[in-house]
């Protein structure tokens, strides 16, 4: 509880490797590397550094099939991106708090974004509470590889946090984030069955979003812990979402830990999802994308750290994941043609130099 | 919109009222010093996490300040 800064002299380093496999459609393989540099008594910096490759097939459009089927359009295997990213945080310490500003940048071959987010941590109640207050800004611009577009796509956002020790074996962390985007919002990769006429994905200019997120951690004999995590989200386009999260973290002999990971995810459609439109809509306003339905999610994963007395930790972390219509668990679900599966493994490695 | 204004005023209000519950002293907080009882043990995997599921889902933010994003396919 209250953030701290580095230990003079003390320069963390952490790498992870990412490999991400979608059943039939993408491929992620990503590496990062964080870095931390103590500054003075009263300053430091925390650095991070990406970069992505991506490469596969995601889907475009869907047409009505026989029956009450839908057919999936994807793009073939002809998909390739790169991202790299960095960002620089730098802290300084105050009598009773920290104060925290984060320029940073990410560079797609069909998308830019630069930003900015400040935060101040404020200790209070001898470190029994901790205060968080922030806000962020992003420029970014989207292009789209094979087609002539360069639009613009703005974000601004507000973030409070209180984080209270509940006794000496339970804390609870609360946060609000408030974020409005706008400009060009749409997908320029994906397309909509309008009336048999395939039309350009449409999304509204502005969206306005609510995430409150409640986190729970109790320690539990021996050498336990169970983190409790509830996300509710909503935003103008009338996507509500519902997050629920745990982890059993367990403490083996000889500095092994063992974590099991559960996450149930569950959203409501866009008000202008639907798989393909039989009549135009008077806004023109249409998306097929999937990612705007009402579906869903189940993670589950594992993970295993060895912390060495050298100041050395190595970690992997496996996680596999499936998104379908009827995992939904309340309310009308979005009927999809495939359900989409996806194996994460995560393997890093951290050393204090 | 009701439920997003009712959680924004409830927020507001722990916000307010929260710290006068509790005054560990710090030889108390042993447990709580264990890594595995910090809110988030391991940033960057949480960075990970959240860029895979946001890239599939359309819920984000509520962990921390939000900053740019990315052109997810």
């Amino acid at each position: 509880m209250g953030a701290t800064l580095l230990d003079a002299g003390d320069i963390p380093v952490t790498y992870k490797r990412l490999s991400y496999e979608e059943d039939n459609l993408m491929e992620v393989e990503a590496d990062y590397i964080n870095l931390g540099i103590p500054i003075n008594s009263k300053n430091d910096l925390l650095v991070a550094l990406e970069y992505e490759t991506m490469s596969g097939a995601s889907p475009i459009f869907y047409t009505p099939g026989p029956g009450d089927e839908i057919v999936e359009v994807t793009s073939g295997a002809s998909i390739t991106d790169e991202r790299t990213a960095v960002s620089f945080n730098f802290r300084h310490l105050t009598d009773n708090g920290m104060l925290s500003i984060t320029p940073a940048g990410s560079d797609e071959n069909d998308y830019e974004s630069y930003s900015v987010t400040t935060e101040y941590q404020w200790n209070r109640n001898n470190n029994n509470t901790t205060y968080s207050v922030g806000a962020g800004y992003a420029d970014d611009n989207v292009s789209a590889t094979g087609q002539d577009l360069n639009e613009d796509k703005e974000g601004a956002s507000l973030f409070l946090g209180v984080t209270q020790v509940l006794d000496s074996h339970s804390l609870l962390q609360l946060n609000l984030s408030l974020a409005e985007e706008s400009g060009y919002l749409s997908d320029p990769y994906k397309l909509v069955l309008v009336d048999n006429a395939i039309l350009s994905d449409n999304r509204p200019e502005e969206r306005g979003q609510t995430a409150f997120l409640m986190r729970y951690i109790n320690y539990i004999e021996e050498d336990a812990s169970l983190h409790l995590a509830y996300r509710y989200f909503d935003d103008d386009w009338g996507i509500k979402g519902h997050t629920l999260e745990t982890s059993w973290n367990q403490e083996l002999s000889n500095n092994w830990l063992v974590s099991y990971n559960f996450r149930y995810y569950q959203q409501d459609k866009a008000e202008f999802y639907a798989p393909f439109f039989s009549a135009p809509r008077p806004d023109g306003i249409y998306s097929s994308d999937y990612r705007l339905a009402s579906y869903g999610s189940v993670l589950v994963g594992f993970k295993l750290e060895k912390t060495f007395s050298s100041n050395t930790s190595l970690d992997i972390n496996i996680e596999y994941y499936t998104r379908r219509g009827d995992l939904k668990i309340s309310g009308d679900y979005s009927t999809d043609p495939e359900e989409l599966t996806s194996t994460m493994v995560t393997f890093g490695i951290s050393h204090t130099f | 919109m009701n439920i997003r204004n009712a959680i924004i005023l409830a927020t507001c209000f722990v916000l307010l009222s929260s710290g006068c519950a509790i005054d560990l002293k710090p030889w108390e907080r042993g447990v709580l010093a264990k890594p595995h009882m910090s809110v988030e043990r391991d940033p960057l995997q949480r960075t990970i996490r959240e860029q895979v599921v946001t890239s599939k889902e359309s819920s984000s933010g509520g962990f921390s300040v939000v900053g740019g994003g990315c052109g997810c396919n």
